[in-house]
């Protein structure tokens, strides 16, 4: 087990290494840089800019050495300093910039992850004993409908029905007048009602597709001989039940905890700018027209590595929840 | 209905169907048996003849959609009963959910199954689910539960049954599993034990083992026993009466030396015609029973065995059911061949 | 225990009313695909996602036809006019065939603005099969015939724009680029998913490794992410034309992996078997062997994969030129045309330039339903 989670960690490493130079390179591809634009802007609002101003600038901003080496100092920053660069449209550190809207952006993934397990799981299992009752079909359907819709589109169907139905002023975390106030109780409140939208939006494809795994595998799982060896045993109904078929489906629905994870947090960028939340997908965005090139690195690292680590920890989990994996030392 | 004061469980004209989509398949059509206190009745035939359905009727675990269409199936049993006295009751008629019926699974009647692979889950020690099966019908502590597993698996010879006992199944072999299997079907001292093709997944020399097993178990313990199988060999062995089932019915019953002595149904002398002799001549090809087992779906009018019978009366066993003769001593065959007084 | 009761017995026989003895010969004489079919018949949401699918494959063929203006017609009249009401009976409840009312313009005083209504007055009779806007089928045939056109007048079904474009032809000419660019990149992945899968699998060794860490590579990157930046790469000045073939290809490009792995682990399989051992002692080439006899033996689950695969396609054009960084104008998308719908306000005070979402989220669950019966099927000896 040990060898196992170290090697897995190793393959960890290795992969985050070439992910930063990828994700480096594909920032790279675009024709010309920042200052470009900068300067492009400038002339667009009337300024002069010269040619050699536009080279000074480019200088002043590092721009004009060649790529490997920038990639060497943005890397060598990231890992001595903990320094992911500086932010040119923002014209601070990259660090200050993401800052707050990281964290915002886990907490957002984690409760929103927590309550589309806590409401799909026992639907799932639900609609797996009840099979083609009307709870089923209901949630059957309602399960492909949510992984049909993409999320942007479900957001502003939400924000539609939000506005038109409720009067409520939609989008964002607070209303106006909560805006720059300190913490209370009615901001708290104020806060809730914005935020169920975008858990809702952002848990339901997940929430679906795992409805949808959890029914296959307890469907698949409550016809197994074991199940009906432990009926046989007298055990009873409801207890069975929840001893075997669910644990058996729990495991890859549990096991999949990070890469569902990963999942919400890098389909969030579109979701997010369509609520505007206060996420680090609409400056991903921003970064990314500007030219940005630390600031739209360093959130591109941010996702790839949230998804590198998201299945690490779906490998840990998988090896720890199946003794069969577990007791072999995981040598699948 | 009244049971002998011997036997401990008959089943009479128990039917049990399937309702699918391509059709109705009649899984058992009019069986009888019944077995004795104390004793191991074989039951024998091929796949499909509906061997298993009917152990799972007993413990009313058939597989949906199949149900039990009409017969009779009357268990002597303590559950239930306050003074502990015995009553008859007729499991084809209770309730399958009902508590009643709870207890006597495995309270009174328990089965090891035919795929020892897939009998536990993989997510639970054997530990665990063996001695939830002492748990679930009798007033024991956990420890005490636990306690007795691992004697049990020592019984039935796994050994370091103490740290055995906190192992999950696939650290343990075929054979091993079948013993833990049958050590969970013992635990609960049960009056009747079916055992569904335990033998058939498992290879030859732990066969004889396991087969070895059952003889010395069945002395401790005293339970009836329903053997399962389609190997006659073992039936030899083990068994003190056999039924022959062919087709959903029972086509030939009685004690194991008047069976393989003297067999009346043709079915029944195929089939020990078509074991291997090892005294016999080198040329004796093995012998087979001709054609294959018609279509579940299809009805077969008269005699079920009829198209596949050598001994085939035209005319005859093609329209009319045949009717179940006696020869004495409580050997039955269900055919045509012989007169009706002998 | 249901196992050894019912062998594979005769799928579909009675949706065939054959006789039990000739149906079971037909089972087990029918081909693959006959046995696939019968399957798939019977899950009854997976032939409405077909009938859908059809729907939408011809509406990809003839939305010329089908559409009765072009996609940048401008009707000057009705500028972000509400989507017409099609009616059969007019004001004193005489059958008039289907029609729409006119349209005048009022001048709200109110608000100081010209306001299209309604004029109940005028009936503009739909006419089926009619000449309207010349246009070339396909770019090469030359015609005017529409399904439907009004004579005088105009009709807008869903309803016009903010340059008074019809919305209803734009999302029809949205449908084509939409699912093509589906089609193209679920073609690219499945070229290059088998090329990759088959060198990995059929040859092994140093080339199997090598693809295969590039592809725990490729799938360790987040999708969309990786997307919005390969979309953002591409430079401003480029054709639109030019920007859908990239787009496309950079759906296709990330998905193959999928593919790719189901090829490999089929052939891998595959590899030992005899029918394979033969082939190879016959003195077949490599690449005989794997297009001739193994490609047929799993055609059916590349087939599945493939149609799983189409939504995230759909999805992923959608979404990028629903955020600017896809196709553009005067290029007409699903997603393109969203942009029109791009926050509450918009939809708010015109909801009818959302109606091409609804069109997404049908195909999509179109595609997936088809994808799971197919699924099933893929495996016809299986319960």
């Amino acid at each position: 087990m040990a060898r196992f989670i170290f090697q897995r960690t190793l393959t960890m490493l290795l992969m985050l290494f070439l992910l930063s130079l990828v994700v480096f390179l594909v920032l790279e591809l675009p024709p010309g840089d920042f200052a470009e634009r900068y300067v492009h802007d400038l002339r667009q609002s009337g300024a002069q800019v010269t040619a050699e101003q536009v080279q000074l600038y480019r200088h002043m901003l590092g721009l004009d050495r060649p790529w490997y080496l920038r990639y060497l100092n943005w890397m060598s920053g990231i890992l001595t300093r903990f320094d992911f660069g500086w932010s040119l449209t923002y014209r601070m550190p990259v660090t200050q910039v993401i800052g707050d809207r990281l964290v915002f952006t886990v907490l957002l993934s984690v409760v929103t992850i927590a309550l589309s397990y806590i409401i799909a799981i026992p639907l799932g299992i639900f609609s797996a004993m009840r099979q083609y009752s009307i709870g089923d079909y209901t949630f059957t359907v309602l399960g492909y409908l949510g992984m049909a819709t993409p999320a942007f589109l479900f957001a502003l169907i939400l924000l539609y029905i939000s506005v038109i139905y409720f009067n409520t002023s939609a989008g964002g975390i607070f209303s106006v007048e909560f805006q720059n106030q300190p913490w209370s109780w009615a901001k708290l409140v104020d806060f809730l009602k914005h935020m169920w939208m975008p858990v809702v939006v952002l848990g339901t494809s997940g929430a679906a597709s795992t409805i949808r795994t959890m029914r296959a595998t307890m469907l698949d799982e409550k016809n197994q001989l074991y199940v009906t060896v432990a009926r046989a045993k007298g055990v009873p109904e409801r207890k069975l039940i929840w001893k075997y078929p669910v644990r058996a489906a729990l495991n890859p629905v549990v096991s999949t905890i990070g890469w569902e994870l990963a999942t919400i947090v890098s389909g969030s960028p579109i979701t997010a700018t369509v609520l505007s939340l206060p996420d680090i997908g609409p400056m991903f965005l921003k970064a990314l027209l500007n030219q940005d090139i630390y600031l739209s690195g360093t959130i591109l690292l941010i996702y790839s590595a949230l998804t590198i680590i998201g299945t690490f920890l779906s490998d840990i989990l998988l090896a720890v929840l199946d003794p069969r994996i577990r007791l072999t030392g995981g040598t699948q | 209905m009244q049971l002998n004061p011997d036997e401990l469980i008959r089943i009479s004209n128990l039917k049990v169907t399937f309702p699918l989509d391509e059709g109705t398949v009649r899984a058992l059509d009019g069986v009888n048996l019944s077995i004795k206190r104390g004793k191991v009745l074989g039951v024998v035939g091929e796949s499909g003849c509906g061997k298993s359905i009917t152990a799972r009727s007993i413990l009313r675990i058939i597989p949906d959609p199949g149900k039990i269409d009409e017969g009779e199936i009357w268990l002597r049993t303590t559950v239930g009963s306050s003074d502990g006295s015995e009553r008859m009751v007729d499991l084809a008629r209770i309730d399958p959910n009902s508590e009643m019926m709870r207890q006597i699974r495995w309270g009174e009647v328990a089965m090891v199954f035919q795929e020892p692979m897939t009998s536990f889950s993989a997510y639970h020690t054997l530990g665990d689910q063996i001695s939830e099966a002492l748990l679930t019908h009798r007033h024991v502590s956990k420890r005490e539960a636990r306690q007795r597993t691992i004697e049990m698996l020592e019984r039935v010879g796994i050994p370091n049954a103490s740290t055995r006992v906190n192992q999950y199944p696939h650290e343990f072999s075929g054979g091993m599993r079948q013993r833990a299997m049958i050590a969970m079907a013992l635990i609960c001292n049960p009056s009747l034990l079916i055992a569904d093709e335990p033998t058939t997944s498992l290879d030859v020399t732990i066969q004889a083992q396991m087969l070895e097993l059952m003889q010395n178990l069945r002395q401790d313990f005293g339970s009836s026993i329903m053997f399962i199988t389609h190997n006659l060999g073992v039936i030899a062995q083990i068994a003190d009466e056999v039924s022959i089932m062919y087709l959903g019915k029972v086509v030939e019953h009685g004690r194991v030396g008047d069976i393989f002595n003297d067999p009346k149904h043709p079915y029944t002398i195929d089939l020990l015609n078509a074991i291997p002799k090892i005294a016999g001549q080198r040329k004796d090809r093995l012998v087979a029973i001709e054609g294959n087992i018609p279509s579940p779906f299809e009805r077969v009018p008269g005699c079920p065995f009829h198209p596949r019978c050598s001994r085939m009366i035209e005319g005859l066993c093609e329209t009319q059911a045949p009717p179940e003769i006696e020869f004495g001593n409580g050997h039955f065959a269900v055919c045509h061949l012989y007169p009706k007084i002998i | 225990m249901r196992r050894t009761l019912l062998p594979r017995l005769k799928i579909g026989s009675r949706a065939k009313g054959l006789s039990p003895e000739t149906s079971k010969e037909a089972y087990y004489t029918a081909t693959q695909f006959q046995l696939m079919w019968w399957k798939f018949q019977r899950h009854r949401m997976a032939i409405i996602g077909s009938v859908v699918l059809a729907i939408f494959v011809f509406i990809m063929i003839f939305c010329e036809f089908l559409a009765p203006y072009g996609p940048q017609s401008r009707n000057s009249d009705y500028i972000f006019g509400k989507p017409q009401k099609l009616h059969f009976f007019d004001e004193g409840g005489k059958f008039q065939g289907l029609f729409v009312y006119g349209v005048e313009t009022a001048f709200d005083r109110e608000t100081m603005q010209l306001v299209p209504t309604e004029d109940r007055d005028v009936l503009h009779k739909i006419k089926f099969f009619r000449r309207g806007e010349p246009y070339k089928l396909w770019g090469i045939i030359r015609t005017d015939l529409h399904l439907f056109v009004v004579e005088d007048g105009f009709v807008h079904l869903f309803g016009t724009d903010n340059l008074g474009r019809d919305v209803f032809s734009r999302t029809l000419y949205g449908t084509r680029t939409s699912l093509s660019i589906g089609f193209i990149g679920v073609m690219i992945s499945f070229v290059v998913g088998l090329f990759m899968g088959g060198v990995s699998g059929f040859f092994g060794g140093f080339l199997d490794n090598l693809i295969q860490r590039l592809i725990e590579f490729i799938r360790s990157i987040p999708t969309l992410p990786l997307w919005m930046s390969l979309a953002a790469a591409l430079p401003k000045e480029w054709s639109p034309l030019r920007v859908y073939f990239t787009v496309t290809i950079i759906l296709g490009f990330i998905t193959w992996t999928t593919l790719a792995r189901r090829v490999r682990g089929k052939l891998i399989s595959m590899r030992e078997e005899d029918f394979v051992f033969a082939a190879r002692i016959a003195g077949s080439s490599d690449l005989r062997i794997i297009i001739r006899h193994m490609l047929p033996a799993f055609l059916s689950y590349i087939i599945v994969d493939l149609t799983v695969s189409f939504p995230a396609m759909i999805l992923g054009e959608t979404t990028l030129s629903f955020i600017g960084l896809g196709l553009r104008e005067p290029v007409v998308s699903w997603g393109v045309l969203l942009q029109a719908s791009q926050n509450v306000k918009a939809i708010e005070q015109h909801p009818w330039l959302f109606i091409p979402a609804a069109f997404v989220i049908v195909s999509v669950l179109a595609f997936s339903l088809v994808g799971d019966g197919m699924r099933d099927a893929a495996d016809p000896y299986s319960h």
